[in-house]
This record gives structure tokens, C-alpha cells and sequence, in this order.
């Protein structure tokens, strides 16, 4: 089985899943001609990588229980046991191009980043990998649609040629979706059908809106024509085995049309690189005018609990004059929310993540032997600098109308913020006198310089190495923040930048009134930054 | 009910393998609801049209759990689960059928052999998804649009009830059991249910409630006889529950 598979794959590959939209998938995310066979080595690679780029999430058993899953809609996969989504096979099993087209290009909709840092080789190596954590028939890799595998209904899902929609063609399309499709998907395919669905593990779902262009597999008619045949298992997508052959070709077509081929390489997010220009003035606010002679660049950003309303692009930018870097990113944000004080809200923030390595770690929070540099503005920060600081007066204003008045101040004096903690001695405000920069109230910068070195060892540089000067500006539903900080650094926890260097960069946004906090934020991958000599 | 056919079967062929012919005995009994019955509610058909068009003149009501005359129970599987010789029983040829008739499923409850046909039948004219979570059976989860009007499918291990619903129209549910013996009975509105052609011996029976969860009793079969139990479920579960 295993060598004819094999053989075939070739094949598969020449005229296959991934050459169907030319330029949809990046050139590295092709699989190689023939995929490399299980060797104990290979393993051993997948296994040492699942370790570093899966684990956090999928656990370290595979079984979709790691430290960051909670942090996670939809949930990461339980490789042991679960459903794996995207299937091509009438079993409703993942084949090897599955896997490796899920673990090469992510799963939009959902946190599941793509791997452009890693080789095909690597990549084909967690393939082998995640396929030995679990102990079913898995069917291998399936090459050519041969005859046989159409005949039995068994194996591979034989996929017909690409039909042409006509006039005549798309109505009977059209039909199909309003009979097959449109109780869950809508008539107009935008999603609003049933609504109240679950998947398998119990968590809500809700049927994809196909107009925006988000698709979990390949966005190619093989793909879609074997997700409409197999259907989505662990969730309530059904098999519509009764439209394979020409219906399913006539529909999955129908659902390609109703996204633009722009709108789904929007969703196929590649690494990119960020050029800090070289200029004798850098900018130091959101509204410098040096800004314009630097060349933007517009990055995907994605939700790690899905929601359908955020912002999906960051626009970055960078400059630097040889002693200090300046970044600028722009996002879109119906709300400025800059206060926290009610236990229900959260403040609105960005962040960038640096490696110095090109072959960067983990994305979430770097990796023990090769950590990450965090440069986070937090909106209330910045609000709480400027004179009319928001306290809890303003929030509950008749909060203070059973509390006494203190005599030593006129009712018409403003207190100063903080007024009553700099009073203090810092060594019995805990916070303060452990140097927690949270907690200093002299603290007069709205970023934080952090460091991690893992999931979970997020912690802030020293104060005195506190230096990130960051100016956000919110306007007209749209924050601009600039980062400003010298580009060499002697302390060992700060990312030393040299003129002419390159490395890994990642960026975060947080949007407040939507919950976000902490770990839940929307979040780019990996990408590069080249400092310009 | 179709099973009622299997153990006719099964008894002809106990009597012919059977060491000294024994004639085989039933067990019959009737499952009661004790305390205040609560209200079924009508399910708000407002997902799909075409169901509310389904039920103008009578609402559909929740069947969580229906109650006949005297507080009989209808849909509580009853089957033997101790005490039963480990053999090949023979498989009845005829199809277990579920339909999908008014935007619900009947019957309610389900018992059926492993390896035996389940066949799903279509009349609502309407999209549904017959959509099955066992654990250790292959899950189904099939479209079956206006024009498809049956399918069929089975399964391959025994295990307990495991829900069937319909993502389309979530209020649907159907429970389906599967067995490695014909010996199991889903009461009808009455709350009567019959297990027929057991030889003689000691048996534990199980009665099950989607809702109330189990309960067993313990059976002495005699010769050639109907052996009585009954069930009693209320809304407190029983002082040692199993």
C-alpha cells in the first residue's frame, strides 16, 4: 500500500491539490516531489519540533491539553483521539498531504499559525510525528484519484475536473446550495443559517460565512469538492456523499465564487520581511512626518479566540539612524478603551515580539534556550500620564459622597496622581518597593520592556532598563503607536540591534472592549526585520 | 417494534442447541414515572420554516420524557446485561428503521444489533443531517437533502445509548443502543416492555432513561414462564445508583 501511495504522490504533487490557484500558496509551502518516508530520524526531528512549535498548545502528548490551550477558540486539536478537520478520504481520515497542508499554511479561522520558518523536510517530519501519537488507520499518503478508489467509495475521494460555471451550470449550483447548503450556510452563503451548533467536544460553532473568504483547508476546488464530499468531522458539516461527482464540483465552485481569490490569499498568511530604512531624522510620534518615506507593510493578524469583528491587518513600518529604531504600528479599533478600573473592563494595547535568531523559537513567549524581547504600550498607561488621569471618580462619580473629605487639601484642589502613594515610604508599598514597575507610581513611560523565555515566564526587564519611549494616538476608530528605543543595548535582557542585522519580529494587538487581556490578543507570526546598514 | 421479531428467532434456535431442549422464558414488566409529572414544553420550531408549517395544529413537545396512562413510561430501553451465555446469536435480516417525520426522529429510542442495518428514512421533504456521537462506534454524520430519501448504515461494536441529532434542527434527537444479543426491549407508551426467549437462569436487567439514568433488578428466568419485573424512575436517583 504504502509504496504505491508512494509512487503516486508524485504524480499528485505534479498536477495536485496545491498547483490548482497558481500563486495562492507560497512557493515553500509546496510539498516536496516525493514526501520523505518515516526513518527513525525523521521521527526524532518531528518529535524534537513538535516539542518547540506544537507542544504549548497541543500538549506535550498531543492530547490538545497544553498550558496555552485555554486560551484558544477554537480549540487546539487532540491529535490522540480527536477529529482531525480536514479530510480527503472516505474514511474521514487525514491523508499525509492533509496533514501537511494543515500544519504548512495553519487553519484561518482559528489560531492554528502557518510554518513558513520551518523546511519541508521539518514540516514532513511533524507529519510523521503527529501521526505516531495516535494509534488509527491512518490512510498514508494518497497520490493520483485513480479509478479504483472512485469506484469503492473507499480511500481517496476521487475529485472530477473543474467544471465550468455557465449560466446554466451556476443556477443548477445555486439550486444544490439551496437545497444541500443553505439551511446552516444561508441562502446568500454568509453564514446565517442555524446558528446554534456545537462540534463534538461540546464548544460552540457556527457555520462559516463564505463570502469572506476563510477557508481551514486549501482554498482550491480539490480541497473544497473533498470538505463538501467528506464533509468536517467533529463538527456538524456533514458528508454529502450524495453529491459527489458532478454536484459537488458544480458547488464547490459555486462556494469558491462567492469569495474573491484576493479576499482568500489575504487568509494565507506568509512571512514577511519589515525594512527599518536608514534616515538622518526618525520619527518620535504616531503623527511625524518621516513616516512617509518609510515604505509600509500591511501583516495579517489573527484573533487567538476567534471572533469574526477584529481588526485582521496591522500595518507596520520602521526606521532607525543608526542610534535609535523606531517602529510605528497602525490597527483598526472601533473603541478606545484606555481605562481599566471597573472589573470588567480592559485597555487596548500592542506589543512587539524580537528574536535575534532568524530561525526564530515558539511564537508564543520564545523558548527556554532562545528567548524574546517584549515592547508593550498599554493605552491606560499612556492616559494615566497626562494631567486629567482617570480615576475612580470618573468612572462612578458620586463613588466619594460618604467619604470625609480631607482637611489638608481645598475641595477645589485637584489631587496629584498618586498623591497619597508618594507619601509613602516605597518599602511598605510592597509592590513599589519590590520594584514591580506596575506598581512604581514614578513610572513615567507607557511601555514596559518584558522578556520570556518559554510559555508562561513572561516577566519585565529591571527597572532601570526600562527605556521604550512609546506615544500611541487613537483616532477615527484607527491606533497609531510608535515605539522609539536606541538601537544597541549592553544589558543582557534587551535585544541589541545592530545596523545591518536581520531578525525575527512578531507584533500583538489588544482590543479592550472585546475581553482582550493577557494571552487573549490577536497576534501576527513570525516575520523578519532587516535593519538597514 | 421490529426487534420483537429477533427473539423469536433466537428462541427457535435455543431450542434446537439448547443441552436437554429447555424451553426458554420471557421477562415482561412495566416501567412507572413516580412523583409529579413535569410539563413537557412545545419546542419553538422557529429554526425552519417548514417544520413550524409541520405542527400547526398541535405543538411538538419535548420528549425528554413521555408518560402514558397511569404514569406509564414510554422510551426506556430495557436489556438484559448479566447472566447471558457468550455465543453468536443470530442476525436479524430485517433493517432497524429510524425516520426523520415532522422535524423529529422516531422512534425515540433505539436498540440494535451489531451488524445489523440501520436504515434512515428522509419523508420530511427537507434538509437534515443524521449526525450519531458514539464513542466507540465510527461516528455518522451524513447530509441527507429532500431527494435522499433513505440510508442506510451499521455498527460494528456494541456500546450504550449514544445520541443521534440533526445540527439543521437541533432540537432532534433520537437515542440508539447497540447489542451483541438480541435480548433488550424499549417500552412503548404503555411502559410495557417484553424480553423473550431466555433460558432459564439468573439474570440482571437494566433499565435505561436518557434523563434518569439506570436501573437494574435481578431476574430469576423458569422454564417455559414470564418472569415479572417492573421499574420504578422518579426524579431522585435511587439510593445505591449503578
Amino acid at each position: 500500500m504504502t509504496r504505491r501511495y508512494r509512487a503516486a504522490c508524485a504524480y499528485a504533487l505534479a498536477c495536485g491539490i496545491f498547483l490548482c490557484i497558481p500563486g495562492a500558496y507560497p512557493e515553500d509551502l509546496l510539498p516536496p516531489a516525493a514526501p520523505p518516508p518515516s526513518t527513525p530520524e525523521l521521527l526524532e526531528r518531528g518529535g524534537l519540533l513538535f516539542a518547540k512549535e506544537c507542544a504549548a498548545c497541543h500538549g506535550a502528548e498531543g492530547r490538545g491539553d497544553g498550558p496555552a490551550a485555554y486560551l484558544l477558540y477554537p480549540k487546539p486539536r487532540n491529535l490522540v483521539d480527536g477529529d482531525f478537520r480536514i479530510v480527503s478520504t472516505w474514511e474521514r481520515l487525514p491523508t499525509d498531504q492533509d496533514l501537511f497542508a494543515t500544519i504548512s499554511r495553519g487553519m484561518p479561522g482559528s489560531a492554528m499559525p502557518p510554518t513558513p520558518q520551518l523546511s519541508a523536510e521539518d514540516r514532513w517530519g511533524l507529519v510523521h510525528y503527529v501521526k505516531s501519537l495516535s494509534p488509527r488507520a491512518w490512510p498514508g499518503g494518497i497520490g493520483a484519484s485513480g479509478a479504483a478508489a472512485a469506484a469503492g467509495n473507499q480511500g481517496l475521494i476521487a475529485v472530477p475536473p473543474v467544471p465550468e460555471l455557465t449560466q446554466e451550470t451556476r443556477e443548477r449550483a445555486a439550486k444544490l446550495f439551496a437545497d444541500g447548503c443553505a439551511a446552516c450556510h444561508g441562502t446568500t452563503g454568509r453564514g446565517d443559517g442555524q446558528q446554534a451548533q456545537f462540534d463534538s467536544d461540546g464548544f460552540p460553532t457556527r457555520p462559516r460565512d463564505l463570502t469572506k473568504g476563510i477557508y481551514k483547508g486549501p482554498a482550491t476546488h480539490e480541497s473544497v469538492y473533498r470538505r463538501i464530499v467528506a464533509g468536517i468531522p467533529g463538527t456538524p458539516m456533514p458528508m454529502s456523499d450524495w453529491a459527489s461527482g458532478e454536484q459537488a464540483a458544480l458547488l464547490a465552485q459555486y462556494v469558491l465564487e462567492l469569495s474573491s481569490r484576493e479576499q482568500r490569499a489575504a487568509y494565507e498568511p506568509r512571512r514577511e520581511t519589515l525594512t527599518a530604512f536608514r534616515s538622518d531624522h526618525i520619527p518620535g510620534h504616531p503623527d511625524s512626518r518621516e513616516w512617509q518615506s518609510a515604505a509600509p507593510l500591511s501583516l495579517r493578524i489573527t484573533p487567538l479566540w476567534w471572533r469574526d469583528d477584529s481588526a485582521d491587518r496591522v500595518t507596520v513600518r520602521a526606521m532607525h539612524d543608526g542610534s535609535e529604531i523606531a517602529i510605528q504600528l497602525v490597527w483598526t479599533d472601533a473603541t478606545n478603551d484606555h481605562t481599566a478600573i471597573r472589573a470588567e473592563d480592559f485597555r487596548d494595547a500592542a506589543a512587539i515580539q524580537m528574536s535575534p535568531n532568524t530561525a526564530p523559537p515558539f511564537i508564543g513567549m520564545g523558548a527556554k534556550d532562545s528567548p524574546v524581547n517584549i515592547w508593550m504600550w498599554k493605552s491606560e498607561r499612556q492616559a494615566s500620564l497626562e494631567t486629567a488621569f482617570q480615576d475612580i471618580e470618573t468612572v462612578y462619580p458620586n463613588i466619594g459622597i460618604d467619604s470625609y473629605p480631607n482637611p489638608e487639601t481645598s475641595p477645589l484642589e485637584q489631587p496629584a496622581r498618586h498623591a497619597l502613594t508618594l507619601k509613602s515610604a516605597p518599602v511598605f508599598v510592597t509592590g513599589w518597593g519590590a520594584r514591580n514597575i506596575v506598581s512604581d507610581p514614578t513610572y513615567r513611560l507607557s511601555a514596559e520592556d518584558l522578556n520570556a523565555r518559554g510559555f508562561g515566564t513572561l516577566s519585565a526587564c529591571p527597572l532601570e532598563h526600562q527605556a521604550i519611549a512609546a506615544i500611541g494616538r487613537y483616532d477615527t476608530s484607527t491606533y497609531s503607536v510608535t515605539f522609539k528605543r536606541s538601537l544597541r543595548s549592553a544589558n543582557d535582557d534587551q535585544l541589541d540591534l545592530k545596523p545591518g542585522a536581520t531578525v525575527s519580529i512578531a507584533f500583538a494587538v489588544w482590543d479592550g472592549s472585546n475581553g482582550d487581556r493577557d494571552g487573549k490578543k490577536s497576534v501576527t507570526i513570525w516575520h523578519e526585520l532587516k535593519i538597514q546598514p | 417494534m421490529c426487534n420483537v421479531h429477533f427473539p423469536a428467532i433466537a428462541l427457535g434456535l435455543a431450542l434446537l442447541f439448547a443441552p436437554g431442549f429447555a424451553e426458554a422464558g420471557n421477562i415482561t414488566g412495566k416501567v412507572t414515572f413516580e412523583g409529579p409529572a413535569p410539563e413537557m414544553k412545545p419546542i419553538a420550531l422557529s429554526a425552519d420554516a417548514s417544520c413550524v408549517a409541520m405542527h400547526t395544529d398541535k405543538p411538538l413537545l419535548s420528549e425528554v420524557l413521555v408518560l402514558g396512562e397511569g404514569q406509564s413510561m414510554a422510551n426506556v430501553l430495557v436489556s438484559v446485561t448479566a447472566g447471558l451465555p457468550e455465543k453468536d446469536y443470530p442476525l436479524p435480516s430485517e433493517p432497524v428503521v429510524l425516520t426523520q417525520e415532522g422535524c423529529r426522529y422516531a422512534p425515540h429510542v433505539i436498540g440494535i444489533r451489531v451488524g445489523q442495518t440501520l436504515r434512515v428514512l428522509n419523508p420530511d421533504g427537507l434538509l437534515h443531517n443524521v449526525h450519531s456521537a458514539p464513542k466507540s462506534n465510527t461516528p455518522l454524520n451524513k447530509a441527507m437533502p429532500k431527494d435522499l430519501l433513505e440510508l442506510e448504515t451499521v455498527f460494528d461494536k456494541q456500546e450504550e445509548p449514544f445520541p443521534f441529532k440533526c445540527d439543521i434542527h437541533p432540537w432532534m434527537q433520537a437515542w440508539c443502543a447497540v447489542f451483541d444479543h438480541p435480548y433488550f426491549s424499549v417500552t412503548g407508551a404503555d411502559g410495557t416492555f417484553a424480553i423473550t426467549g431466555l433460558d432459564p437462569g439468573d439474570y440482571e436487567i437494566t433499565a435505561w432513561h436518557e434523563r434518569l439514568g439506570k436501573r437494574t433488578a435481578t431476574v430469576t428466568v423458569a422454564e417455559a414462564t414470564d418472569a415479572n419485573a417492573g421499574f420504578v424512575f422518579s426524579k431522585t436517583p435511587p439510593a445505591s445508583p449503578k
